[in-house]
């Protein structure tokens, strides 16, 4: 999953950063609001955390501007007043969800992974495709009823994969999703994650690929269709 | 233009009133004044007019042709004042060959009347001859003899010195009953304006000792037209007052309820051997509550004396919309009834804060419905509306002992009840600055809990 982080508060941000990073996330900061609207422009998130208060462009005009060239990835507003004021403010500029300064890190955690989980269209923390289930408050994947152990990577993987079921995943894009931007992109090391996943999580009874390899597209993963 | 204009606005109330009291006295006396006087002359003049008529009328009796076709007049004249000289009244008839003078001219040097046709009369009203007025009636007259008309002219003369006499006595005591009319009135004005600008006297004087700090609010004992005035400076002063022991309150409650934790964080930094995280991390928690807490509740505004109404549906819908951003995944399904019209009258802060936190706590707590009703209270005296918000929802509800704890928190940030975070101590605080009252009850149809705020205008 990868997070668009906008705050001038340099402690705060490499504290996010490093606690976000810890928990899987993909994360590109930007300590300004005029950086971050940039980086909001130009690539693909899942999730953006903005702070309210931010120099040369405010917090509010940022989510703005967002919404209005048609930026649909959740935001998670972050305000230091906390009044119900900026919260409807926040709210009606296009944010979906607002945290309230100082918080607690596994506060801004959940509320992150809800809105990703939401966004998806999942309005609980268990991703469901078929037989294979994913718990993302636990991080517990079973198949069949039977849980699986997954790599930290392959675990990504997954939980992207079944975050946009029935669509069809290129390479490039998990890849943007799952690695840092420092790290080396290879997009064989792609294919062996999603290999080793398939095997791991696939069915023995059921006859279709529960990821689907689509030549030259990339992955799709859908539910099993019984026949 | 602007420095005149500026002026008469400095321009003391009794100044005002003495200047157009007595400039309305001087035009409306001098207007009877001089109307009677008119009045007096017409009638006087009338009056000389009459009586010359009758003089006219009387001497025609006594003139007489004689034999020859001429004119003669009666020896024994009908009015006596025309045989004593110099009397005042004098006669003359003259035509072609006639000329006749009343003995009582005899000496009195005037001017012969003017020929007149015949039936035609003139009145000089007065008649002006070397330097001495008289008035005068003039008729031109005809006898009919065989020789056919003998026409003549018959004029009565009146010395006018009597009539402005009279008119000089008259005019002298209407304008000393008028000047003494006008000093009385002076005087009873003066003393009207100073009964009803007294009430304004008293207020400064008051004005003066509370600025002293000799009183602590107004008194109460004035007229109607003050008494707006004076009863919404004392709940401005006592508003005033009231904030400041808050900000006072408040600001001594964070000082005191900081010392608590910061003397466990300091002891267990001293602790040498192993410092214990968890019991730092219970207190830095403790402390960002009691700041967020005294924070909110320094920020709210309290009951103003003068205050714009806030639609509240304005507001109720914008937090009900950010809320079902929030919680879109719990499908709430709020219900809401709001008296058409209904406005607060406050910060609009001091609302937001109040609907927000407790409708969000509805919105927390509920499984699927909250219930937001909200009714205009009037009371009699009062120009303004207060409001009844109740807020309910179909969760677990707030069992009995809770309530009454809920309730009777406040005083201190510390005695915060636990686990109904702070949302619910700032609404606490709003209502009761608002000099509201706030019930937690059982709600029979939704079955969950149910709170009732009355704020009164």
């Amino acid at each position: 999953m990868k997070i668009l982080l906008i705050e001038d508060d340099d402690n705060l941000r490499e504290v996010l950063e490093k606690r976000l990073k810890e928990e899987g996330f993909v994360v590109e900061s930007a300590d300004n609001g005029e950086d971050g609207l940039y980086l909001g422009m130009e690539f693909e998130y899942d999730l953006a955390i903005i702070d309210l208060g931010l120099p040369k462009v405010s917090g509010m005009e940022v989510i703005q501007t967002l919404r209005d060239k048609d930026q649909s990835y959740p935001i998670l507003v972050l305000t230091a007043r906390g009044s119900w004021q900026d919260k409807v403010m926040g709210l009606d500029a296009g944010a979906d969800d607002y945290l309230v300064k100082p918080f607690h890190f596994p506060e801004l955690l959940a509320r992150v992974n809800a809105l990703v989980r939401r966004s998806a269209g999942f309005s609980t923390p268990e991703l469901v495709c078929g037989y294979v289930s994913l718990n993302t408050t636990t991080g517990e994947v079973k198949s069949n009823n039977k849980i699986v152990d997954l790599t930290s990577y392959e675990y990504k993987v997954l939980e992207y994969m079944m975050m946009h079921q029935g669509e069809v995943v290129s390479k490039s894009t998990l890849t943007e999703h799952i690695y840092h931007q420092d790290y080396d992109r290879d997009s064989n090391v792609i294919e062996v994650f999603v290999g080793r996943l398939r095997r791991k999580i696939q069915s023995k009874e059921s006859k279709k690929k529960v990821i689907e390899t689509l030549r030259g597209r990339g992955y799709r993963m859908r539910p099993d269709e019984e026949d | 233009m602007k420095k005149t204009n500026s002026i008469l606005r400095r321009f003391s109330l009794t100044n005002r009133l003495l200047t157009t009291a007595t400039l309305a006295l001087i035009i409306a006396l001098s207007l009877i004044g001089v109307v009677m006087d008119r009045a007096f002359k017409e009638k006087t003049t009338h009056l000389v007019k009459e009586r010359l008529e009758g003089y006219v009328y009387a001497l025609i009796s006594v003139i007489e042709t004689t034999e020859d076709n001429q004119l003669n007049v009666d020896d024994i004249l009908p009015i006596p004042k025309l045989t004593q000289p110099v009397s005042g009244i004098y006669a003359q008839i003259s035509s072609e060959n006639f000329n006749w003078q009343s003995v009582s001219m005899f000496g009195v040097d005037l001017p012969n009347p003017e020929f007149l046709e015949t039936n035609v009369t003139i009145f000089n009203a007065p008649l002006k001859y070397k330097q001495k007025d008289y008035f005068r009636m003039t008729r031109g007259l005809a006898f009919d003899t065989e020789d056919g008309e003998i026409p003549f002219v018959l004029s009565v003369t009146e010395d006018a010195k009597n009539y402005f006499r009279e008119l000089a006595e008259f005019e002298e005591t209407l304008w000393m009953w008028l000047l003494f009319t006008s000093v009385i009135l002076l005087g009873v004005q003066g003393l009207i304006m100073n009964w009803s600008l007294n009430p304004l006297k008293r207020l400064t004087e008051n004005l003066a000792e509370l600025e002293k700090g000799k009183i602590d609010k107004v008194n109460d004992d004035y007229p109607p037209e003050l008494a707006g005035l004076t009863t919404n400076l004392n709940r401005l002063l006592e508003n005033e007052r009231g904030n400041l022991d808050r900000q006072r309150k408040t600001l001594g409650d964070l000082a005191h309820s900081l010392k608590t934790p910061l003397a466990i964080i300091h002891s267990e930094l001293e602790n040498q051997d192993k410092t214990n995280k968890v019991l730092l991390n219970e207190q830095v928690a403790s402390m960002n509550d009691i700041v967020e807490y005294q924070l909110k509740r320094a920020a709210v505004a309290g009951h103003r004396t003068f205050t714009v109404g806030v639609p509240v549906i304005d507001k109720l819908e914008q937090i009900i919309r950010t809320l079902n951003k929030v919680y879109r995944h719990k499908k709430v399904k709020p219900h809401l009834q709001i008296a058409p019209g209904a406005e607060f009258f406050g910060e609009h802060g001091d609302l937001m804060e109040l609907l927000g936190n407790l409708i969000e706590n509805a919105y927390k707590w509920c499984d699927q419905n909250v219930s937001v009703t909200i009714k205009t209270l009037t009371l009699v005296n009062r120009k303004r509306t207060g409001l009844i918000i109740e807020i309910a929802d179909d969760g677990p509800g707030i069992s009995q002992e809770k309530r009454s704890e809920l309730l009777r928190r406040g005083v201190r940030g510390d005695e915060q009840v636990k686990g109904h975070g702070i949302g619910l101590s700032i609404v606490s605080d709003i209502v009761e600055s608002y000099q509201g009252q706030m019930e937690i009850k059982y709600h029979e149809l939704l079955k969950g809990a149910h709170f009732i705020i009355t704020l009164p205008p």
